[in-house]
């Protein structure tokens, strides 16, 4: 596309001219200017340096562009794109559970510090009651998760027996899924 | 090897991976709809990207890097805390901020991986994500411990019940008052309704339910507070908490013991008490809870459809039945009463939606947020008017995506509403009433947190000594908790620590990519001027990047928009577009510094275009220099930073490249 490849225009006498250049502007502003700050906003990132360690749970702004930057993946797509964004944010979702239950089994911890910590990356995803509707699939996320950690299938299996049909049926099939990866 | 967090009742060890299953047994209570997985990708799709941010003024000024998987880019960033982290952000997000508000080109390689390798790069940065989330809420929950026991000791006294602030309970108004409007009329019909359907379902007296539900976290709250008594007597010799082990040295790649403080259990406890009473005596929503977004909008447009209709109704019953969901739940549950109480606001808040056959929501800016002043506003009110107009686009477009799906609303779903719906209400509100602040936050955002309110404990929970220890012991356990809160947020910032050249936001990232074994084949890591984004970038380069396939180049949002007008107007557009005061897509502001020409899409002339600014900029430090005493020195810091960033142009070295306040909504490009 023309836009995209504006910058591959330029002359390969000037990409040579330029490498030396950006190596010496960048070892300079690395070492004087570069720090990697967060001045603007930047989704979950920005929430947790607030309401996690920091000394304050609200920044105060004087530009209205903090506003206009806080609903920029909101932004108009199409139907198609949306469908894709909303699987990828599902696929997300189930990752984080799936690895964080991997962890916590070899950790260790609490009933209620495994569900503390699993509600609060739930809410991330805007997802509260995980239990049930909305939860893409908690279920087997924590299925594949028990299999990343080592677990064998028949351990699993007799386990859950003793609880709900339905989300035992998840688990065991989030536990499949993985051991086929 | 003993990993467990031992607090004299729940213990477990590596040894034991059965016993930990069964902890997760308690889960499992109620039944799920299980989505299945995306399956695993096809080869050639099996990559992912490194991202090269471009210099300018501001963060960040030497450049970025990021990777990206798809939808979701990773990179490091410094914190006003002192903590060096991973950060997580969408990809739109990403762009916009960097690639349009600041106006940086950005350059993205694809980096090719097999999917199994790609998969396990995917799963090791969810990881050090996940295990820093658990580093960074142990120190939250220490700060909270503490906070807690001053606003428990502070509040206790003679004839008085000791309270504290309770997340979400500020959704509801004190159950005392009575409203006497139809709006408060019809919140009633709706929390007695919710109550007998609660009834109906649970299948047993709700009456009988609520009040042996209620002694039990009484009780619990009892030995709550217990605990809390105890924490003073249980400090370390160098005066530590002596039931939290402060680890020698954090472990980015393990996840650390869950912390397990009274504070925790004792508000997730009050929680659920309040959102009983709330449940029983029918408290309405609190007014500053409820948001009417589309109140001014004609009912043409505003107004709720048919089909809209059905889906918040059957949304509404799905409510009802997880509100059960959760109360049947025989366990101990942290995280039922946040939801509960979530549970019962968005059913009132459906309720009165269906009633006024309008989309009302719930007030859904969280506790940790960015404030805009009221005086911000007011100077760029004209601006603020746009963005109201552009949360209105966006909040309409959510709506009719979210339910035009043929499938029942997802909560997910339902929070888009919430989020969109919020944030153009607040928007609109600033930009109509004088004197308003406005708030700002990224979706997703979940109402409940950020409406705190005090809830009193009740009477039967103290437990005895309790005035003897708020008198006696409470100081001791307060200065104990607090210097462990400030030992363990030194101990994050020494590990989770930035250092200009040896770990700075590139260097990290390579490292991450390194251990998750993502580079690729041939390449490794080495730390020879890997610091600078530009170097590391080329890490991930073919041998030939004049030939680089993989590599896309996106402009920056201004030069974006002089193609355009280049391919419109001709040459013309050039000499025009080139000035900053006279630009038609650039308006000067101050943090970019003074200077009059921009300088990154020339080469050859930029030193001749360099001189310019420098000359611009030192008489603009003189001018500075004389209004100081009336404009806080903020002409006379922009020109000293605009004569210092023209002198690397003089060597055809572009850093500045100007930066946005507001952009008006349009496509990625």
């Amino acid at each position: 596309m023309k836009l995209d490849s504006l910058s591959l225009r330029a002359p390969s006498l000037r990409m040579t001219f330029q490498w030396p250049l950006k190596l010496l502007m960048g070892v300079c502003l690395s070492t004087s200017l570069s720090a990697c700050l967060v001045l603007t906003s930047a989704s979950e990132s920005v929430s947790d340096a607030l309401g996690g360690a920091s000394t304050s749970l609200e920044s105060v702004s004087t530009s209205v562009q903090s506003i206009s930057g806080s609903f920029g993946s909101s932004i108009a797509s199409s139907a198609a794109e949306e469908e894709t964004e909303e699987s990828e944010k599902d696929e997300s979702f189930r990752r984080d559970i799936r690895n964080y239950t991997a962890a916590f089994i070899t950790s260790g911890g609490t009933p209620a510090s495994y569900e503390r910590e699993l509600s609060r990356i739930a809410r991330l995803h805007g997802i509260v009651n995980w239990r049930t509707q909305g939860a893409a699939g908690t279920f087997e996320a924590i299925g594949a998760g028990l299999f990343v950690a080592g677990l064998d299938r028949a351990s699993v299996d007799r386990q859950f027996r003793t609880v709900d049909d339905a989300a035992r049926r998840s688990v065991l099939i989030g536990f499949d899924r993985e051991s086929r990866i | 090897m003993r990993v467990g967090f031992n607090t004299g009742r729940f213990c477990f060890t590596a040894a034991s991976r059965i016993v930990r299953l069964a902890t997760l047994l308690s889960l499992c209570a109620a039944p799920v709809t299980a989505e299945s997985f995306a399956e695993s990708s096809p080869v050639e799709d099996s990559f992912y990207e490194i991202i090269y941010a471009d210099a300018n003024i501001g963060a960040s000024s030497g450049g970025h890097c990021a990777l990206k998987f798809r939808n979701t880019v990773y990179h490091y960033q410094m914190f006003p805390d002192g903590i060096f982290r991973l950060v997580r952000d969408e990809w739109p997000d990403f762009r916009r901020l960097y690639n349009d508000f600041e106006n940086r080109t950005l350059g993205i390689r694809r980096v090719p991986l097999p999917p199994a390798r790609l998969r396990k790069l995917q799963d090791y940065f969810a990881l050090r994500f996940v295990v820093q989330l658990r580093h960074l809420d142990t120190y939250t929950a220490l700060r909270g411990e503490a906070g807690v026991l001053e606003s428990l000791t502070e509040s206790s006294g003679p004839g008085r019940l000791p309270h504290v602030t309770l997340p979400g309970y500020g959704l509801f108004q004190d159950p005392s008052i009575t409203a006497g409007d139809s709006t408060a009329a019809t919140d009633r019909d709706g929390a007695d309704e919710l109550r007998t359907q609660v009834a109906r379902l649970l299948g047993e007296d709700l009456d009988a339910y609520l009040s042996t539900r209620r002694d039990q976290l009484i009780d619990r709250v009892r030995s709550n507070l217990e605990r809390a008594m105890r924490i003073g007597a249980l400090s370390t010799p160098d005066g530590d908490r002596a039931d939290f082990a402060l680890p020698a040295q954090i472990d980015a790649d393990r996840l650390p013991p869950a912390p397990d403080f009274f504070s925790q259990s004792l508000l997730e406890d009050l929680q659920e008490l309040a959102a009983l009473r709330v449940l029983d005596l029918a408290a309405p929503l609190a007014d500053d809870a409820l948001f009417d977004p589309y109140a001014l909008d004609p009912p043409a447009t505003s107004a709720l459809n048919a089909r809209e209709r059905q889906a918040l109704l059957i949304f509404r019953d799905n409510l009802i039945t997880e509100t059960v969901v959760l109360l049947r739940r025989a366990q101990p549950t942290p995280d039922r009463g946040a939801a509960l109480l979530l549970n019962q606001a968005r059913h009132r808040a459906i309720t009165l939606s269906l009633h006024h056959n309008r989309l009302l929501t719930l007030d859904p800016f969280p506790v940790a947020r960015v404030r805009v002043t009221a005086a911000a506003v007011e100077h760029d009110r004209p601006t603020v008017f746009r963005l109201a107009a552009q949360a209105r686009a966006v909040s309409y477009q959510t709506r009719r995506s979210v339910f035009a799906r043929n499938e029942p609303l997802s909560e997910a779903r339902y929070n888009r509403l919430e989020s969109d719906g919020g944030r153009y209400f607040e928007i609109a509100r600033g930009a109509r009433e004088s004197g308003r602040t406005i708030r700002a936050a990224r979706s997703p955002m979940i109402p409940g947190p950020g409406l705190p309110a005090p809830f009193a404990l009740p009477a039967a929970a103290l437990p005895d000594g309790w005035s003897r220890f708020v008198d006696r012991d409470a100081a001791r356990a307060i200065t104990t908790t607090r210097a462990t809160e400030a030992r363990y947020l030194g101990l994050l910032q020494r590990s989770y620590d930035y250092q200009l050249i040896r770990k700075n936001c590139v260097t990290e990232l390579l490292r991450t990519i390194a251990a998750g074994d993502g580079l690729p084949d041939g390449r490794r890591f080495d730390e020879t001027f890997r610091f600078i984004p530009f170097v590391a970038f080329n890490l991930f380069a073919t041998n030939d990047t004049s030939t680089d396939a993989n590599l896309t180049w996106l402009p920056s949002y201004r030069k974006r928009r002089v193609a355009r007008m280049l391919e419109r107007e001709g040459l013309i557009a050039q000499p025009r577009e080139s000035f900053a005061h006279n630009s038609t897509v650039y308006l000067p502001r101050r943090v970019d510094s003074a200077f009059l020409l921009f300088t990154d899409d020339v080469f050859w002339i930029r030193p001749i275009f360099g001189l310019v600014n420098l000359t611009y900029a030192l008489g603009y430090t003189t001018v500075g220099a004389a209004t100081a005493p009336f404009d806080h020195g903020t002409r006379l810091d922009a020109g000293l930073r605009g004569a210092l960033f023209s002198l690397p142009e003089l060597a055809w070295f572009n850093i500045r490249k100007g930066s946005y306040e507001y952009l008006e909504p349009g496509p990625a490009p």
